[in-house]
């Protein structure tokens, strides 16, 4: 009877997988990709590849122009600052900053966004309103000037500035995977999961979640480039990590005062935070178009 | 153990709409004997899944059970908090969706949606040896076997959309009948296939109800298939059932002018060249009911009569009608 109807069993293939193959046929996407693994293996390998201590300093070396302007020398190749360390070994060392704050960040934030969105999404009523009203009291307020805030009560630190950016970078992957789970949660083989007695924490886990999981990837990465600028910011202005970590920010804030006369001091971490964040924004859009069906043709 | 599998009585469910209370299923009586087939049947709106939505516990807000019994192999249904319905659901009642298509997590293996299954309800598992995932894997094989889907060892591990539109409807019936529900619901499960693959599938469920002994209640709007599979039939109209008895009766001699009108509606080859006859008008507006019979303003054989609400008349022993006319013998 069931001959008929029976197909040859191909190779099992995930629609998972298809999107990756997508994402690989982008060429543009992929070399940012592969920027992005870059700096991660430079954060990682930091000690390794610094030619020198970060926070090492020598006045004698003050404001030493990088090796190809006239008083360079190759041993310190993008110059020294005004404490006479060297600019490379502290880019080096500031990506580990950068990246570490934007995956800790993202990962709070999105962990604590799918779990408040499914939770709205899903139970709907008081809940969907609570969760509701306190993702649009977070997006009326400015992101820097609420991160701001936040560090001046807890005071700086690491940690501190991962809790201050995931305060409000939550509400965006919660605002995704609500919308997700309203539509997703009428879906048919969600009213057979419930059909089949399965309870609300399965559904929410396992027949919902799978399958809204693209777009929060994809926002998530895009949303990486957006914390690793806050980062720099609160850096900048004095409230990220204390000196002498170097951070990206502060290395910028540092020359500011001899932009004229050293524009080095300022510039090639500013050229950093530029290169990463252009990859980043670069390798999500690749990510979309590959993940999200509405972008294919 | 009583005869009577499933018996419901008086089962009012209502939805809250901003324009008013839909009364969606207005005082109906339903009895599944055990091993047989209830055929279901009624224009989309007439409240016949939304009946069994209700038996299930499946109604969401808007929507609420108002009233009724709803008794389930002697035990009350309305009477049990979540947890013990939700034992209910799957293990006991299994319901198979209208469109197979989508009824399936596009996400998840077909062998992880049927291990889910058994994983949540099926005590037995612990007790054999080899472990507790070579049981299921075992099982789940067995059942897709069950259901007709070759070399079913291989096809677990992949995804729904890898499988065509009847083989998904396959594969959602194996994983309803995963854990040998005593009852199973099956929510118009051929609307959404081929005529060839409706036939395969429909003998499928009526070889699996004899071999499994269990009840199946088969919802539809097409009146073939409940003549060639079911015992019994009821037909529900706007809330209510309005005829209900062994198939042959209610099929040869219909008492109900919506029977005969559904009936009449149907095209036939003996009656080629001769219009369709459609019924006139429209399904009455389930908010704010007048107290008349349903079919009034539908009903070529209206009197003043019909004007008082209308019981359901006993026709001939088993066959039961919603219609003053029921004693009279109709053409």
């Amino acid at each position: 009877m069931s001959a008929g109807v029976a197909t040859a069993p191909r190779a099992a293939d995930s629609i998972f997988r298809q999107n990756l193959r997508n994402f690989a046929g982008n060429r543009l996407a992929v070399a940012s990709a592969v920027v992005v693994l870059l700096f991660v293996l430079i954060a990682v390998f930091a000690p390794l590849i610094a030619p020198h201590n970060p926070n090492e300093t020598d006045l004698f070396l003050r404001l030493q122009p990088p090796a190809w302007l006239p008083g360079g020398d190759w041993s310190y190749p993008l110059g020294c600052d005004a404490l006479g360390r060297d600019i490379l070994s502290r880019i080096i060392y500031g990506t580990r900053i950068s990246i570490f704050i934007g995956a800790a960040v993202i990962l709070v934030a999105t962990t604590i966004g799918i779990l408040a969105g499914l939770a709205a999404g899903y139970l709907r009523g008081w809940v969907d309103v609570v969760i509701s009203r306190v993702v649009d009291i977070l997006l009326g307020f400015p992101y820097l000037i609420f991160a701001i805030g936040l560090m001046a009560m807890m005071g700086p630190g690491l940690l501190n500035i991962i809790l201050a950016l995931a305060y409000k970078e939550w509400v965006i992957p919660c605002r995704v995977v609500r919308g997700e789970t309203l539509a997703t949660r009428e879906l048919e083989y969600v009213e057979a999961a419930r059909a089949l007695g399965a309870s609300r924490g399965h559904i929410m886990m396992r027949e919902i979640l799978p399958n809204i999981l693209s777009p929060v990837i994809v926002v998530s990465t895009i949303r990486m480039a957006h914390v690793i600028i806050l980062e720099a910011s609160l850096s900048f202005l004095g409230l990220g990590v204390q000196p002498p970590t170097a951070s990206w920010g502060s290395m910028v804030a540092d020359g500011r005062a001899f932009m004229l006369e050293a524009w080095w001091v300022s510039t090639f971490p500013g050229l950093a935070i530029l290169l990463l964040v252009l990859a980043i924004n670069v390798a999500s859009q690749g990510l979309r178009d590959a993940f999200d069906p509405r972008f294919q043709e | 153990m009583s005869e009577t599998l499933l018996s419901v009585r008086d089962l009012r469910t209502v939805f809250e709409t901003r324009a008013g209370m839909v009364r969606a299923v207005d005082g109906v009586d339903v009895e599944v004997r055990r091993g047989e087939c209830l055929g279901v049947v009624g224009e989309s709106g007439s409240g016949k899944s939304v009946t069994f939505a209700s038996v299930m516990g499946l109604v969401r807000s808007p929507g609420r059970v108002e009233g009724g019994e709803i008794v389930f192999d002697g035990r009350d249904l309305r009477a049990l908090n979540p947890r013990q319905m939700r034992a209910v659901r799957g293990r006991d009642i299994a319901m198979t969706m209208q469109d197979a298509l989508t009824a399936l997590n596009p996400a998840l293996t077909v062998g992880e949606q049927l291990a889910e299954v058994l994983e949540a309800h099926d005590d037995t598992l612990d007790a054999r040896g080899g472990g507790r995932a070579r049981a299921i894997r075992e099982r789940s094989v067995e059942m897709l076997g069950l259901v007709g889907i070759p070399s079913a060892d291989k096809r677990l591990g992949q995804y729904p959309h890898e499988f065509s539109g009847g083989m998904r409807q396959r594969i959602m019936i194996a994983i309803a009948l995963a854990c040998r529900p005593k009852l199973l619901i099956a929510d118009e499960p051929t609307t959404a296939l081929d005529v060839t693959i409706q036939a395969q599938v429909l003998e499928l469920i009526s070889d699996i109800r004899r071999k499994l002994q269990m009840s199946v209640v088969l919802i539809t709007h097409d009146l073939g298939i409940v003549a060639e599979h079911c015992d019994r039939v009821m037909v529900m109209y706007a809330g209510q059932v309005v005829e209900e008895g062994p198939t042959a009766q209610v099929i040869g001699a219909p008492r109900h002018p919506y029977t005969r009108g559904l009936l009449g509606s149907i095209p036939r080859l003996s009656l080629r060249g001769q219009p369709i006859r459609p019924i006139e008008g429209q399904v009455p507006d389930l908010i704010d009911l007048p107290p008349q019979c349903r079919f009034y303003s539908r009903c070529s054989e209206r009197v003043d009569a019909c004007l008082k609400p209308i019981a359901m008349r006993e026709a001939a022993p088993g066959h039961r009608a919603r219609c003053i006319h029921v004693a009279e013998q109709q053409p």
